[in-house]
């Protein structure tokens, strides 16, 4: 590249998985920020626990680096692109604390990809595992297919869940989606487990499939909203089919179309995330709940009339 | 001016003279409010109630008008993008607050969200923010919840219909105010004409309003006023009732022969670019209309405002 060009050199970098390890290995140091400004041979140097031995990227992966021209970039303003390729379900921590950058997993990702998660985008292209996003505070992960328990909650001990930030997962999610979360989005296209928004201090959860029993117990504020309407489940009924799976100490208020609902439909599909058709139109079934924790979150249940 | 119908300096557009004088203006807070509504009727009605009673700073503390239809509303509905114009961010986030809290809250169905100011990117030392939703929200007595959506939050306050919802803070940003200028024409009527055809081209330009009743001002304002506790009195020089009684005041005229009224149209915006097209298209609009003489505009003789916008060069003359 000529200097007087002004054009400056951007990387993309690609792992490409060639031994599965035998046991989980700790991955928090593949990340587009750690790989900024690396050649192949510092990329291979990276750590990587495997059980109790310090092993290198070097050992799992073949690392390839692609120099690109980016005219409009700053000098050492722009991250590289990450591309990690094949199936990573038994590395964890994957994208964990990034602050910005562009990382994509063509394949499964383990536990904690993108656990306290800052800023940048995460695209998962396979199903993720246990605690996504969790304790995340900023920023984007979008997973293609299914994620396990815990999305976006805290950790055990831990008062808070994510703070800021959004995941979308156009498959299903396990056990106690966003729980205790603070702020933040999680869309999830499938179905949930049970307790999802369990303990929810703020924030939304959207799930448009079915969901487990005991929804938003515990909640304090914050939104879960049934886009499907009548989980599969339906324990705990107070008033018959109308009730649900929520707990009793949810109260029904009314049926309307809340605003803000619109609002979200529009952020959702700018970030490609699908819903069904007529979604923005959908009128809900407001409780307010828990009652038990002061009853000002909120459960919207999509009216099957509408 | 022209004395006798000869004009003075040569310069005419469509067979009216242009007076060689300039617009005098003056930088003003703005901000854009994107109303929307259930449907056109509603959301009509809320923008107009927000917007009215907001002619001049002078005596509403505001200036404020319809800019046009949102070309894409948060939430999908119909939408109206209004402009209000204040000489402090303090005095428009007071302003703006009750206007949004008394004539959008209480509207059927309406919703309002920050129009953002996209024009004025790139002067980010004169943008900033009003929390106008974040102290409405106490309307809502506690029961009031946020909902932060991209990267920002709007509140939710309980009403009677359902919700009302308004994003917490609107950007402000420095714009103009005071673009002007007078027709001057034979009659009432031909000068009515001439205004109303201005206007209609006038409300085209988007980041411009007209803050005047119907985009027309009949009674300009002159600086100061024999009664102490007057700040501005009626434009005697351009009243045309007035023409012989100022000579017995030794005072003059500014009316040519042969006008016999004289309307203003006064224009906001968000930039001088704006400004300068709203006035472009309103004067040649208005020059085409039979019956007027002249073109001229209202300055202080260039001592207050510190945007002059100069006839022959918006017209390209």
């Amino acid at each position: 590249m000529n200097a007087s060009t002004e054009a400056i050199m951007t990387k993309q970098v690609t792992l490409v998985l060639k031994q599965t390890p035998s046991l989980p290995v700790e991955a928090e140091s593949i990340n587009p920020e750690a790989v900024a400004g690396k050649g192949v041979e510092e990329i291979k140097r990276l750590p990587l626990w495997c059980g109790n031995c310090q092993e290198s990227v070097g050992a799992y992966f073949d690392v390839e680096v692609t120099e690109g021209v980016n005219p409009s970039a700053a000098d050492g303003e722009e991250l590289p692109e990450l591309f990690l390729k094949g199936d990573l379900s038994r590395f964890q921590r994957l994208g964990q604390g990034v602050r910005a950058g562009l990382m994509v997993i063509q394949g499964a990702a383990g536990f904690h990809a993108g656990a306290a998660m800052r800023g940048g985008r995460l695209v998962i292209q396979g199903d993720a595992g246990d605690w996504l996003g969790a304790e995340m505070e900023g920023g984007l992960i979008q997973v293609e297919g299914s994620t396990g328990h815990f999305a976006g909650a805290a950790y055990r001990g831990e008062t808070k869940g994510m703070t800021g930030g959004t995941i979308l997962v156009r498959g299903n999610a396990g056990q106690r989606l966003g729980a205790r979360m603070r702020r933040g989005l999680i869309a999830v296209g499938g179905d949930c487990g049970d307790t999802p928004g369990y303990g929810m201090l703020a924030g939304s959860v959207l799930i448009c499939g079915q969901a487990g029993i005991r929804v938003a117990s515990g909640m304090v504020r914050g939104t879960v909203i049934l886009l499907q309407g009548t989980p599969s489940r339906a324990v705990f009924a107070r008033d018959g089919a109308e009730a649900q799976a929520l707990l009793p100490t949810f109260y029904y208020n009314c049926t309307y179309q809340p605003l803000f609902w619109k609002l979200l439909c529009v952020q959702l599909a700018q970030a490609g995330f699908p819903l069904p058709a007529g979604s923005p139109g959908v009128s809900f079934r407001r409780y307010s709940g828990d009652a038990n924790e002061g009853c000002r979150g909120e459960v919207l249940i999509a009216d099957a009339k509408t | 001016m022209p004395m006798n119908g000869v004009p003075m300096n040569g310069l005419q557009i469509n067979g009216v003279e242009i007076e060689d004088t300039f617009a005098e203006a003056f930088t003003m807070r703005c901000v854009r409010v994107t109303i929307t509504a259930a449907n056109q009727t509603w959301a009509r009605h809320a923008a107009e109630a927000a917007t009215g009673f907001a002619i001049s700073v002078i005596g509403c503390h505001m200036e404020a008008g319809i800019e046009g239809e949102a070309r894409q509303a948060p939430d999908g509905r119909f939408g109206l993008d209004c402009l209000f114009f204040a000489y402090s961010k303090e005095e428009m986030e007071k302003q703006l607050t009750n206007r949004c809290g008394q004539a959008i809250m209480t509207c059927a169905t309406s919703a309002c969200y920050d129009g953002k100011l996209p024009e004025l990117q790139g002067e980010e030392a004169g943008l900033g923010k009003l929390n106008i939703g974040g102290k409405l929200r106490f309307f809502g007595d506690g029961y009031q919840a946020s909902k932060v959506i991209g990267q920002d939050r709007f509140w939710r306050i309980p009403v009677m219909e359902g919700e009302f919802l308004i994003q917490e803070e609107f950007t402000v940003g420095k714009g103009i105010g005071g673009g002007n200028f007078l027709i001057l024409a034979e009659s009432g009527e031909a000068a009515l004409a001439a205004a109303e055809a201005a206007v209609q081209a006038m409300r085209t330009v988007r980041g411009a309003i007209l803050p005047f009743p119907g985009g027309v001002v009949r009674s300009g304002s002159q600086v100061g006023s024999r009664y102490k506790f007057l700040r501005a009195s009626t434009n005697t020089a351009y009243c045309p009732t007035l023409r012989g009684r100022l000579r017995g005041d030794s005072k003059t005229s500014a009316l040519p022969e042969g006008v016999n009224a004289v309307y203003e149209i006064v224009v906001d915006a968000t930039t001088a670019s704006a400004i300068r097209e709203a006035m472009r298209l309103g004067i040649l609009a208005a020059t085409q209309s039979p019956g007027v003489r002249c073109i001229s505009a209202g300055n202080y003789g260039g001592h207050l405002g510190k945007h002059h916008f100069h006839l022959k060069d918006v017209l390209g003359l």
